[in-house]
Parts: structure tokens; C-alpha cells; sequence
């Protein structure tokens, strides 16, 4: 037995020894390779997993070498997408903390080695969150089918489902959102016959609540919490969808009136100002860092859908008092983006207060479908916006969402095959520029992205795993009477 | 050992059912088996697999859709469907000998049974080969648990193996569970006391039901639903009553057997099993007969064959029965506006709800979107059609893709120039086994204009596309159809579609304003229908037919004539129907909307 044994370790060392070429006379190309997903002078953070990739055309063997200022060295071949094994790549960024890692890749063709410029993936010294959170959902007009809820941390390729929408049969479930990247005050909106919002805070369990009252346009939608927890910013849109003919563009998205408005978790209560309920759109609201104001898009009064193309949306904000719950009373126009004949969708703080991303398209507020969609910086200390090159491509650009620490954004984009969005992350420095982004990464990128069939869609970072227990949702989801906001005038 | 003639005679009734079951899905119901087809996506690719297996049935459903995909072809259909009905049926044998120590004709008689009740369940288009699959599992498990001799391996071996079984299976494995203690029941009958039993029974009940909560806290979806069979049928709020029926027949067939067999003599056999052939033969066939649905199977043959652009092929069919759908009658126009002969003979058959046989409107189900989506297709109106196969397929109820809509997103995805996009959706079919081919074809194509340019069908597509952009409005569809015209006067099949439009909707000065439209288009001699519209306008002009100035064959006015004279003398309008129920005149005049 002891001879089998010593035979089998025999052959598996042997096994291993030779199952690398040596790369011989390899001959210099003044090149980058092309790689797929592109990872060349990405930014990456010290937990992530594995940056798995592979040459976009084949070969007869690649080989990968992946080093830095330690010790540890990773060194594979393949003749598809190679397998980094985990325990070493997190040596590897270890090691490698604000510093960067070298990638030196060679290809055989024809038994002749050719070695391409190496790249660089750099390591930030800046933490990231632990999982980011999306919905999947195939891209599509007016029906859905499958979709969930998902989260997927960072250091691994662990994805969990939070909740599919199999649970209540013809279900939408969406806008999942945190406070802050703290999934204990969560809130998400389940659509359809049974539909409901659920609102939880770590003082009060999950309740499903119908959020229209007889004084608000609609059911509550676009969430964003407050950062003391107590109250949720809302918006009330009455949106439409048609379809253009035109192959270029395929569908849009419009409201015919939207208001914001602020729920009191505490008291149940929608909140609002006679300046937000205006004849004018204001929609997309988010929480300043210290609560005490509320920026929010805002468009003049449009005949739609006749002047769909002429809505543009500025940013705005409104001082608010969480002791009180009441607003100020003047608007502040932040970013006048009609003056540049664009317009504003989804104002997002960072939560150290410096900057606001928003998304810049030429018209509308559904920025998902326009193709021109790109993320722009606001430094609120100057005023000043400008778009962020390093991340924005010649597709869309649309949904992003901060990491805690205000260092990293996930967004989604559809630069990939123009249709499916997909996440990227993209380190943001002090002064609010971005570093090139990269793709979320996968065991194998390429085959996994090829045969996933849906989007992803509303990225968020969460600080720890979300759970909800399932049977609980089933449960009030199918309640005929569920608790409604109710609507106090301010 | 076993004579040839009785060996023939043993395998005679399996094959004989086999060859029924064959001969019903390939000629009374091909197009139900290719019906299941298009509405799914089997993919040879490690994510589906594992998508698939992470549910309780997946196994099963994973086999089910592996299976499924030769659908393509009906006859394979008919046979994989036969051979699954007849497997189930063997296996129920031999279950059944072992609990009657019998190879009586009895057993095989009514080892049919729960076979028929499943074929009864699959003439429903919506019922899913998972269900027979799962039954299969549960069946193998089940006999060869029972063949395990040793009491407590037998019965270690079946607790363990029911959770594995109902993961891979689905809540069909419930069956494994209920022939097993029957199985221990006759073994030991003599051994324990009723309380016992009852004990051991409600113990069993117990585990079952904590396997299924179980289960159910690892997925999301309702308990009803695992308990119903996540994947059984394509509705996830609904399940046919036949298909618990035929969960029971395993049981309650079994049972009756054994009690067949301890009541009635040896001698008497012979006539319990022509009374018990008649009743499976006859009831089965009457159960049959009364699940096939004639209107569904000729809407299903007139999409299949649109699908496969079987355009003569549809108006033979139409000619020899006129459609009785709206739908089949969508496909009917489309075939003959392909052929160049929809000016010449829609009214020769039945136009139902005015425009809803040559557009439909949209429905938010699976059918309507794919019927219409093909129309639109070949008009030209690529996006619509791209719309369209898009809602048909996130229609789809239990969530599957669609190889047939993800072939049209790509098509129409090359046409467009969207070659990333196209790219997408093409790779995902290289990975199926009958549409791989063609879609390494179609990549050729992508990133080169030329080449799309000169293909004979995306090409001309291509160039039949609107350049204006406007909102797509289901009212006002003469207008894009002109609009269609307007980018390609030679576009013969939008500009036979916006004259048959004006003619359903009786607008006959609508008809003459865009009659001048089909100037660039080459017709021999102006299609028999619009010659009818014209002497229709010029009549009611009051003014003489010799004068007409367009080319009117003396054929039509000479008929033309003797409709207004039998118009004039009926009073039942119904009464013209033989001798001018294919004319414009007769569908103007005397024909309701709706029919």
C-alpha cells in the first residue's frame, strides 16, 4: 500500500515539474498584450480576488508571471484563461500594498515564444468594502423574467442570493439599498400583484409596507437613507416607457410629474416640502454625509412625451433638519447641466462629503438606455465638475455607488458588448480622480461573462452580509393588508 | 428458459404502446412537441448546469431540457417521448411484480396506466418533460432500493437516499417514499401491529415533510411550489389535476393490484384482464381524446412552419382547412405576402378581428409576441421584431431563454450593425447543439458591413429599415408601413401589407391615397383584391366601369356586376358567402369584424 502511495506522489510531482514550458528564446514584442478582461494599469484593492484573465486571441500555451517586491511569485501557463491560485494572490497583494504588481505574459505561436511588455496592476493602500450587492436581470422592455437580489464579496467568488423574485410569482424585486454600505438598515422594493417596500433598521424588523398615500403621485421609489438611519429619502414618479423605431435607440424611459419626498422610518410618516412637490420634476434624492442636506435632480415642466427630448435635469439641493424633519426653504442649483444642454441623473454623495458622481446624458432621466451616459465628478469644495476619464468609455456609463471610505465606486457599464451591464470598480483619489477601472473579477472572466445572460443592475457596496429570512418575506408579501406610509405635510 | 415467441410476447406490449405513443405526438401532435422547443435554451455550458442543479428537480429538469432540445425535430420528440412513457412503464412492472410475485397479464395491463395518465398530462404545450423524467429517478430508485435484501440496508438506503433523490428529482420523488413503505408493509405485514405501522408511517411523513422545508429554506420559492414541482409545469401558479392523479395511479394502482391478486383465482385471471385491458384501453383513449386541443396544435404547426419560412407550405395548409385562429391566421398572410399573393387571395380565407390577423397587437404573453414578431421581421421592422422576441422570451413562466428569440436578437442585431451586441448572443448559441452551426456562420459576418450588405435576407432588411425616428404606436401602423415604403419602394411585402391594412380596415379612401406607393414595385397585372377595391371607389363615384382608369380585369367587373345584382335581390348577405366569400366586395359588405 505504502508502495502505491510513494508511486502516486511519484507521478504528481512529476506531473507538476513538467507541466510548465520554459519560455526560450522568446522573442521582444513592443507591445501590451491584449488581454480580456482588460486589467493593464488597473487599481486594485488589497482584498480582491484573483484578477484571472487570458490573451483575447489563442495560442498554443500562454504564459503568466505575476511578481512584486516580496517574495512571492505566481507563475502559470495555459492555453486558455489560467486559474491564480487564491492563498498565493492574496500573498501576492499582501505584499504588494501601494506598491504595484508586475505582469509579464508571453505567448507561444508556431513553437516560436513572443514576449509582450509587461503591464502593471497596482495595489491601493485604501480598504475596500466587504461585498458589493446587485440586482441580475436580463435586459429587456416591458416583461421580466428571473431575477434576485445578489451579493458578492470582494475577496472571493462567492455570489449568495438575498432574494430571487421566483419567491412571488410575477415579482419585480428592486432598489435594494443601504445606509451607507451598513445592510442593517436595508430597504427594498418588491413589485406585483403582491407587492410591497420593506424597510428594516436594526431597531425594527423587516416590515412590507404599501408606500402610496392619496397625497403622493406614486409608490416610493429610489431610496436613499439617511445617515442616522431615521429617515428615507424618496422619490413618487409617474413613468411611462415607449419605444422608438429607430435602431440607435431603443427604448425611453420618461416621468410625466415626480416629486421627492422624506420618510420617517420612526414615525411611518412621508414628509415633505411645498418645494418639492412642484409643478417641476425632482427626482433621484440622496442624503448629504451629515444629513443635513438633500440633493436631489430637477427638471422645468415638460409636455411629455411630445418634448421628451428637451427635459434636462440640474442638480439641486435643500437644506433639511433631521432633529425636526423639516426643509429649508430655497432650492440651490449645484451643477446647472441645461447650460451644457445635458442633464443630471443619480447624484451620489461620497460619504466624506466631498465630491458628488452623478451621471451626464443628453436629455431624460433614464440614463441606462443612452448610449452617451457618462459619470461625472462635483468637488463641492470648488464647485467645480469634470467628467472621470479614467473610467468612462464610449458606451454607458450609468448606476455607481461609493465604497464607506469614499475611496472606491462600483458602477455599471455597458462598454462590454453594448448591451449586458456589467460592474466595474475604480479607485478615486483624494482630489476625486479616477483610476482606471476594472471589471469585477471571476473564476474564468471570459466564459462566465459570455454565458451570463443578465445585467447587473443597482451595484452597491455592503459593509457585511445581507440575510433575510425568505419564508418571513413570503409571508407579508402575501398579506392582502399591508401597513401604508402615511403622508404628513409639512 | 424463454421460447422466442414469448420473449416477442413480453416485449410485444411495450412496443406496441411505444409505437402509439410515437405514431399520436408525430402525426396528431407534432407541432405541441415543437412547441416546447422554442421556448427554451439548453446550453452545454458548466453555468447551466449549475444553475439548474442548485433547485429540487434540477437533475431531472437538466435531462428534461437535454432531451427536449431534439424537439427541433417532432418525430425525434415523438420517439424520446415514447421511450420515456414506455421506460416508466417497464419500471412500474417490475415494481408491481415484486409486490404481486406475479408475471400475470394483469400486472402488465395496468402497469399502462400511470403511463397514459402522463402522456394524457403532457397534451397539455405547457406541461414539461421534467415531471416523466422525475418519475424515472423515482421509479429506479425505488426498485432498487426494494431489491436490497437485508432489512436495515434497505432501509438506511432509502432514508438517505430520498433527500438526494428529491434534490435531483424534484417532490415526484415522493412516490419513491410511498412505494417504499408499501413495499416494507407486505414484506412485514405480519411482523408489526397497527400502531405501530401507524407509527413508522407517521415517522416517514415527518422526514418528508422536513426534507421539504429543508429545502425550501435553500431556494427561493414558495413551499407550495416545491411540494408542486418547481419545474413540472411551464405556470408556476398552476398544475393540472391529471398530474397528481398520476402520482397516485403509482400507488393506488399498486395497491390494487396486490389486492387483485389475493381476492381473484388463479383461474379467473383471464377475465380480469380483458375486463381490466378494455377499461385501460378504452378510458385511456377516451382520456386522450379528450386532452388534445385541434385549435392550439393548428395556431402551433402555422408558427412552425412561419419559423422555418415554410411559406407554400402554409398556404396548402390554409387551402385545405381554413384557419380557426387569429394567430394561425396571421402566419397565413405572411405566407402569402412572402409569396407575393396577398393583393391576390387573403379574403380566400377568414380575416379575424379586422387588423389582428395581419398584425397583431401585443400581448404580454409568450405566443402573440413570437406570431407578430415574425411579421414584423420580414417587413422590415427589425426592432419591433427584435422587441418582440425579447417580451416573448422574458414571457416565458418558468424562466427559461429561448433559442428561436435569442436567433432573432442576433439577426436582428447584425442587421442593425450592433456586432458586439450580435457577438453576444451568438456565442451564447454556439453553445447548443442545433443552432451552433449557424451561428459560427453568422459570425462571419460580424464587423463586416459588406458582407451583411450582400446577404440575402439581412441585407435587404437592412435596407428596408425606417431612418426616421418616432415612437412605435400599434394604432398607427399604416403610417409606418408607408414610412417603410417611403425608404424602399420596392419593398413589396410592406406595401401588399399597407394596402391589405386599408382594405381590413374598410378605408377605401386610405386605400387609393397610398395606392400610388407601389409604383416602383413590378406587378404583372394589379393584384384580384385591389382591383375590387378599385371598382369599389369608382363606383361609389357614381361614374361607369369602362371608364375606370386603371387596368381592371373584365373578369372582375363582369363579377362585380353580378355581386351588386345578388346584393341588391338577398336580403341574408350570408347567402353571397359561396359565390363571393373570397372577394374584397363580400368581406366590405357583408362580413362582420369579428368573426
Amino acid at each position: 500500500m505504502r508502495l502505491y502511495l510513494s508511486y502516486i506522489f511519484l507521478l504528481l510531482v512529476l506531473f507538476s515539474c513538467s507541466s510548465k514550458e520554459e519560455v526560450s528564446n522568446s522573442q521582444q514584442v513592443s507591445s501590451l498584450p491584449d488581454i480580456q478582461p482588460d486589467y493593464i494599469g488597473v487599481t486594485v484593492p488589497s482584498v480582491i480576488a484573483p484578477l484571472n484573465f487570458s490573451m483575447a486571441d489563442n495560442f498554443e500555451l500562454t504564459d503568466f508571471v505575476f511578481s512584486g517586491k516580496g517574495n512571492t511569485t505566481i507563475h502559470l501557463q495555459s492555453s486558455s484563461t489560467p486559474e491564480i491560485p487564491i492563498n498565493k494572490w492574496k500573498d501576492l497583494l499582501s505584499e504588494n500594498i501601494g506598491d504595484s504588481i508586475k505582469v509579464e505574459v508571453s505567448v507561444k505561436t508556431e513553437n516560436q515564444w513572443l514576449s509582450y511588455l509587461p503591464f502593471f496592476i497596482h495595489v491601493s493602500a485604501d480598504p475596500i468594502d466587504e461585498s458589493i450587492c446587485y440586482r441580475l436581470i436580463a435586459p429587456g422592455y416591458e416583461v421580466y423574467s428571473k431575477m434576485g437580489i445578489y451579493q458578492r464579496t470582494l475577496a472571493d467568488f462567492k455570489q449568495d442570493a438575498i432574494l430571487e423574485n421566483t419567491l412571488v410569482s410575477g415579482s419585480c424585486v428592486n432598489c435594494h439599498s443601504f445606509k451607507q454600505t451598513d445592510p442593517s438598515y436595508l430597504t427594498f422594493h418588491v413589485r406585483g400583484d403582491h407587492g410591497a417596500t420593506f424597510v428594516a433598521t436594526p431597531d425594527k424588523e423587516i416590515t412590507a409596507y404599501s408606500t402610496k398615500t392619496d397625497s403622493t403621485l406614486s409608490p416610493s421609489v429610489y431610496p436613499y437613507w439617511h445617515p442616522s438611519g431615521d429617515y428615507i429619502a424618496y422619490s413618487n414618479n409617474m413613468t411611462r416607457q415607449t419605444f422608438h423605431t429607430r435602431e440607435s435607440e431603443r427604448i425611453e424611459v420618461f416621468d410625466f410629474k415626480s416629486d421627492v419626498t422624506v420618510y420617517n422610518v420612526k414615525t411611518n410618516e412621508i414628509i415633505t416640502s411645498p418645494l418639492l412637490k412642484t409643478e417641476n420634476f425632482e427626482t433621484f434624492p440622496s442624503f448629504s454625509p451629515d444629513g443635513k442636506r438633500l440633493y436631489f435632480t430637477c427638471a422645468g415642466p415638460k409636455n411629455m412625451p411630445a418634448e421628451f427630448r428637451d427635459i434636462q435635469y440640474n442638480l439641486c439641493a435643500i437644506d433639511f433638519d433631521p432633529a425636526t424633519g423639516s426643509f429649508g426653504n430655497h432650492i440651490d442649483t449645484l451643477f446647472y447641466a441645461e447650460g451644457m444642454n445635458k442633464s443630471v441623473t443619480f447624484p451620489r454623495p461620497s460619504y466624506d462629503g466631498r465630491f458628488i458622481m452623478f451621471t451626464l446624458i443628453d436629455f431624460g432621466q433614464f440614463s441606462i438606455w443612452h448610449k452617451e451616459a457618462d459619470l461625472w465628478m462635483l468637488d463641492l469644495a470648488t464647485g467645480e465638475a469634470k467628467p472621470l476619464d479614467g473610467i468612462n468609455s464610449n458606451d454607458t456609463e450609468s448606476y455607481h455607488s461609493w465604497s464607506s471610505n469614499s475611496r472606491w465606486t462600483v458602477f455599471s457599464s455597458r462598454r462590454g458588448d453594448g448591451l449586458y451591464t456589467r460592474p466595474y470598480i475604480a479607485h478615486i483619489n483624494e482630489n476625486g480622480e479616477a483610476d482606471k477601472a476594472f471589471l469585477l473579477p471571476q473564476k474564468d472572466p471570459v466564459n462566465f461573462y459570455k454565458e451570463l445572460l443578465f445585467s447587473y443592475n443597482i451595484p452597491e457596496f455592503s459593509n457585511a452580509p445581507v440575510k433575510l429570512n425568505i419564508p418571513e418575506i413570503e409571508e407579508q408579501l402575501m398579506q392582502e393588508e399591508k401597513p401604508s406610509f402615511s403622508f404628513k405635510s409639512n | 428458459m424463454m421460447t422466442k415467441p414469448k420473449r416477442i410476447f413480453k416485449f410485444f406490449p411495450g412496443l406496441a404502446f411505444w409505437g402509439i405513443v410515437v405514431l399520436f405526438f408525430g402525426l396528431v401532435y407534432p407541432y405541441h412537441v415543437a412547441f416546447h422547443e422554442q421556448y427554451q435554451l439548453f446550453l452545454f455550458s458548466g453555468q447551466y448546469f449549475i444553475e439548474l442543479l442548485s433547485i429540487p428537480g434540477g437533475g431531472a429538469d437538466y435531462i428534461a431540457r437535454f432531451l427536449t432540445q431534439f424537439f427541433l425535430f417532432p418525430w425525434l420528440g415523438a420517439g424520446i417521448i415514447a421511450s420515456v412513457l414506455t421506460l416508466i412503464q417497464i419500471l412500474f412492472l417490475r415494481i408491481i411484480r415484486l409486490f404481486t410475485h406475479s408475471n400475470s397479464l394483469v400486472n402488465t395491463i395496468v402497469s399502462f396506466v400511470p403511463s397514459i395518465a402522463i402522456m394524457a398530462f403532457l397534451c397539455d404545450e405547457n406541461a414539461m418533460l421534467s415531471l416523466p423524467i422525475a418519475l424515472l429517478f423515482a421509479l429506479s430508485a425505488s426498485l432498487t432500493c426494494m431489491q436490497i435484501p437485508k432489512n436495515t440496508t434497505r432501509s438506511i438506503c432509502g432514508v438517505l437516499l430520498f433527500p438526494v433523490l428529491f434534490w435531483i428529482a424534484g417532490s415526484a420523488s415522493i412516490i419513491f417514499v410511498a412505494l417504499l413503505l408499501l413495499h416494507e408493509i407486505l414484506l412485514n405485514q405480519y411482523k408489526f401491529s397497527i400502531p405501530k405501522w401507524i407509527a413508522v408511517f407517521s415517522v416517514f411523513v415527518l422526514y418528508v415533510y422536513a426534507v421539504l422545508l429543508a429545502s425550501q429554506l435553500l431556494v427561493s420559492y414558495p413551499l407550495s411550489r416545491v411540494l408542486n414541482g418547481i419545474n413540472y409545469y411551464r405556470y408556476p401558479d398552476f398544475m393540472p389535476f391529471i398530474k397528481n392523479v398520476a402520482l397516485l395511479l403509482f400507488v393506488s394502482i399498486s395497491f390494487l393490484t396486490i389486492l387483485i391478486h389475493r381476492v381473484i383465482k388463479k383461474e379467473q385471471m383471464i377475465w380480469a384482464s380483458i375486463v381490466l385491458f378494455l377499461l385501460v384501453f378504452g378510458g385511456g383513449t377516451g382520456l386522450i381524446i379528450s386532452k388534445v386541443d385541434t385549435a392550439k396544435e393548428e395556431a402551433f404547426a402555422y408558427n412552425y412552419m412561419a419559423r422555418m419560412h415554410q411559406w407554400n407550405a402554409i398556404i396548402q395548409k390554409a387551402e385545405k382547412n381554413p384557419p380557426v385562429s387569429s394567430l394561425a391566421s396571421t402566419c397565413v398572410n405572411l405566407a402569402l405576402a412572402k409569396t407575393g399573393q396577398l393583393g391576390n387571395h387573403m379574403f380566400q380565407f377568414p380575416q379575424y378581428d379586422k387588423l389582428e390577423s395581419l398584425l397583431p397587437k401585443y400581448q404580454r404573453d409568450m405566443m402573440t409576441p413570437l406570431f407578430a414578431g415574425e411579421v414584423y421581421y420580414h417587413l422590415g421592422m427589425v426592432n419591433t421584431a427584435h422587441r418582440l422576441a425579447v417580451e416573448a422570451m422574458e414571457s416565458i413562466p418558468d424562466y427559461q431563454k429561448s433559442a428561436r428569440c435569442y436567433k432573432r436578437i442576433a439577426e436582428v442585431s447584425i442587421i442593425n450593425g450592433n456586432y458586439k451586441t450580435a457577438r453576444k448572443y451568438l456565442n451564447v448559441l454556439e453553445e447548443t447543439l442545433f443552432y451552433r452551426k449557424w451561428a459560427k456562420r453568422a459570425e462571419t459576418l460580424l464587423f463586416n458591413d459588406e458582407s451583411v450588405n450582400k446577404h440575402p435576407e439581412f441585407g435587404s432588411l437592412r435596407k428596408n429599415r425606417i431612418d426616421e425616428d418616432f415612437f412605435f404606436n400599434a394604432d398607427e401602423q399604416d403610417i409606418i408601413l408607408a414610412l417603410l415604403l417611403k425608404k424602399n419602394s420596392t419593398n413589396r411585402v410592406a406595401f401588399e401589407y399597407l394596402m391589405a391594412y386599408k382594405l381590413l380596415e374598410r378605408d377605401i379612401t386610405g386605400f387609393i391615397k397610398f395606392f400610388s406607393l407601389g409604383d416602383g414595385i413590378s406587378y404583372f397585372s394589379i393584384p384580384v383584391h385591389f382591383q375590387e377595391a378599385l371598382t369599389v371607389l369608382w363606383s361609389s363615384q357614381n361614374k361607369p366601369l369602362n371608364e375606370i382608369p386603371w387596368e381592371i380585369d373584365t373578369r372582375i367587373s363582369n363579377n362585380m356586376k353580378a355581386f351588386i345584382a345578388e346584393y341588391n335581390s338577398v336580403t341574408d348577405k350570408k347567402l353571397l358567402a359561396d359565390k363571393f366569400g373570397d372577394t374584397y366586395w363580400y368581406y366590405l359588405l357583408c362580413e362582420k369584424d369579428n368573426k
